[in-house]
């Protein structure tokens, strides 16, 4: 991949980790570097050469901070800790019970009846303390926290009474792990990594080794330590990089068995029974994908009637047609279909998983677009599941409420275009058209909920875009904590469905009378409607009340924003003098005249947010 | 015979580390000889151990400094056969 060499996994030996870690230390190339700072209760650094290469091979080039081992509280909790100071895109915390609880567990291991209550609860507030220290650092630090849970002990003190003893160290494990849990929910950027399920999918006996803890400090196997490393990566590079947006299917043998050319609708197997139940099992699986904010969509070579009689009619299938946010069905070369997906759904093919039973289709797509995931089922059905959940790139470490809704509103769209199409070249039809989608925009001030979309929209905007000034969620938390900003999100709606947060507006008080709009910009799904119109006369007029008389801004020019460049002149906005990048304007005075955008109903909403 | 022990344990050691076998003589040792952590003290002990069909407990291992000592200990253990 990135790195020169073959492919790591969790099973290669460690000697090639070690080599392949050497060769990127010295040379990382054009890897992405990624700050990862880690605290532990253990030595850590036998993880680093695993962790590091397998994080290189998804683009990554990690430059580690270890704090001490042992003193995860300080690291925590002192400002001047190297854990704080390292201001870590990730940091990382991994802790046993055995080390967090000592004492308590200690007593605990006594089984006095009396004690054993006493002890439990001392374990738990220890991990509580352990979760304030980590709302501690999350608040004062920008990067994301990911905090491994606690793996149960391996060979707990009382065997196989431990299931239902009350001193059951497996229990208080679980009960502590809920704690960490609850504070994840609170947090988003306090995120956990599965650190018990991972020695659980290894085996007990496999993942821990009594002799690294005496001779190393450190309990993992060299298999706990690989099996670890391949999860934390998958955990750290889904914080990072981007997740896939689209996973495109072939249908025969893949969403059912059989070739449906062939065998008919009678002769598939795809429903509860049978093998039909491998089937039907994957296909679970990717509408819980589609749940997540993927979308599904068809590149399979049939006849086109065939196909849709099976995901109209036939009493098995799961996916149906309305799941399909787009499909190819034809005899052309699958690369094809998929650039013509990407078209379609305006997304680049990079954002595309492509997923087929055939080695030879396979070979086709990685050839030809070598960005494509391409995932190659195993011969047998019953393994497709684990094998499309083994996929790094459709890992991810949030939802926002815009990839819970995705796919219905892709269903929209595609509703939307249709009628669109039917008004084309017919200025009055246009507008009935426009008129007809009765849109509502709702502006509102930005609320706990909306953090983590709003930096989302700064990063990811790039036509309608003013000033293309990317911005972090701590950015977004400390702008909405300085009185001097006003920060605006834009809800749309239309007859045809929600589009979610759509647009904002980040407006900055210069001065009694002048605010700047530091920041406008609007997802490209809402362009074409006057939906910017609407925004800034809300925004004006809230602007006014808090005493604005002029309004400035400044279009920086990028590559890709051509569809925001005549925003401001459109809007009364004269050009101004100014340094600085991009060109400066100043619009006096306000509101000046109406825009042509009565076909929309806009309103500011300041009780609602999120 | 004592040459052969020492290429054979050179080249188990080159397998765990990573580090080139020519760099690798009875002085080679952890935290010096790169890729020499305490992973790969724990695999090159996996690896002796199948290779010369002993068992090495761990407080023997703790007393491996170098290729060397590695070299001594199993030339007792398998000399003692």
């Amino acid at each position: 991949m990135t790195a020169g060499g073959e492919l790591l996994t969790r099973e290669s030996p460690a000697g090639a980790f070690q080599r392949r870690w050497r060769e990127l230390a010295a040379a990382p190339g054009a890897l992405r570097p990624v700050s990862v700072a880690i605290a532990a209760s253990f030595t850590v650094d036998t993880l680093l050469p695993y962790l590091g290469c397998l994080l290189a091979q998804r683009g990554l080039f990690a430059r580690f901070t270890v704090a001490p081992f042992g003193q995860i509280y300080q690291s925590l909790l002192d400002a001047d800790s190297e854990l704080r100071a390292a201001r870590a895109d990730v940091t990382l915390v991994l802790a046993r019970l055995e080390d967090l609880c000592a004492r308590p567990l200690g007593e605990l291991a006594l089984l006095d009846p009396v004690r054993v209550g006493e002890a439990r609860a001392d374990a738990l507030a220890e991990v509580d303390r352990l979760c304030g220290a980590l709302a501690a650092f999350e608040a004062a630090t920008p990067g994301t926290l990911l905090v491994g849970t606690l793996p149960a002990p391996p060979n707990p003190p009382l065997g196989v009474l431990d299931a239902s003893h009350p001193a059951s160290l497996v229990q208080l494990t679980r009960e502590c792990n809920a704690l960490l849990w609850n504070a994840a929910q609170k947090r988003r950027r306090l995120r956990l990594v599965d650190v018990d399920q991972v020695a659980a999918e290894l085996g007990t006996a496999r993942a821990w080794d009594p002799r690294m803890a005496v001779v190393a400090g450190c309990p993992w196997s060299a298999a706990g330590l690989r099996y670890l490393a391949a999860h934390l990566s998958r955990a750290i590079a889904a914080l990072i990089l981007p997740a896939a947006k689209v996973v495109v299917l072939d249908l025969d043998n893949t969403l059912w068995g059989g070739i449906i050319g062939e065998d008919g609708p009678g002769g598939i197997a795809i429903g509860p029974s049978g093998l039909g139940a491998a089937f039907d099992g994957f296909q679970g699986a990717l509408l819980a994908l589609r749940a997540q904010g993927v979308l599904l969509a068809v590149a399979s070579k049939n006849n086109e009637a065939d196909a849709f009689e099976v995901f109209d009619h036939h009493p098995g299938m799961r996916i149906r047609r309305e799941h399909l946010a787009a499909h190819r069905i034809s005899w052309q070369p699958k690369s094809a279909s998929l650039r013509e997906l990407a078209d379609e759904l305006s997304l680049g093919v990079d954002s595309f998983v492509f997923v087929d039973d055939s080695p030879t289709e396979c070979a086709e797509v990685a050839s030809v677009l070598p960005e494509v995931t391409v995932v190659q089922l195993p011969p047998d059905p019953a393994r497709y599941v684990e094998v499309l959940r083994a996929v790094p790139q459709l890992d991810r470490m949030a939802l926002t409420d815009e990839d819970r809704m995705r796919a219905a509103s892709y269903a929209a769209e595609k509703a939307r275009t249709a009628a669109r199409a039917a008004a084309e070249g017919d200025p009055d039809a246009l507008r009935a058209h426009l008129r007809s989608l009765e849109l509502v925009v709702r502006v509102r001030r930005i609320g706990d909920g909306d953090v983590a979309r709003t930096a989302q929209l700064t990063q990811k905007t790039n036509q309608f875009n003013l000033t293309t000034v990317r911005r972090s969620e701590a950015d977004i938390e400390a702008m909405r904590r300085d009185p001097a900003w006003r920060l605006y999100a834009l809800d749309v709606t239309d007859r045809f469905g929600d589009y979610g947060t759509t647009g904002l507006v980040f407006a900055r008080r210069i001065d009694d009378t002048t605010w700047d709009l530091d920041t406008v910009l609007l997802s490209c799904r809402v362009l074409g409607r006057g939906v910017e119109s609407a925004l800034l006369r809300v925004v004006t007029a809230d602007l006014i009340d808090a005493g604005a008389r002029r309004l400035t801004a400044r279009m920086i020019p990028t590559r890709k924003n051509a569809p925001v460049r005549e925003f401001l002149p459109r809007h009364g906005f004269a050009a101004a003098a100014g340094d600085g990048p991009g060109e400066a304007f100043v619009k006096q005075p306000l509101p000046g005249a109406a825009f042509d955008d009565d076909h929309i109903a806009a309103h500011l909403d300041l009780g609602a947010s999120r | 015979m004592n040459d052969g022990l020492q290429e054979r344990l050179a080249a188990l050691l080159a397998d765990v580390t990573g580090a080139p076998l020519a760099s690798l003589g009875p002085d080679a040792a952890p935290g010096i000889t790169p890729g020499w952590d305490s992973v790969a003290t724990l695999a090159l002990i996996n690896a002796v151990e199948d290779e010369f069909g002993i068992a090495i407990n761990t407080a023997d291992s703790l007393t491996i400094k170098s290729l060397g000592d590695m070299a001594r200990l199993v030339a007792a253990r398998t000399g003692a056969k």
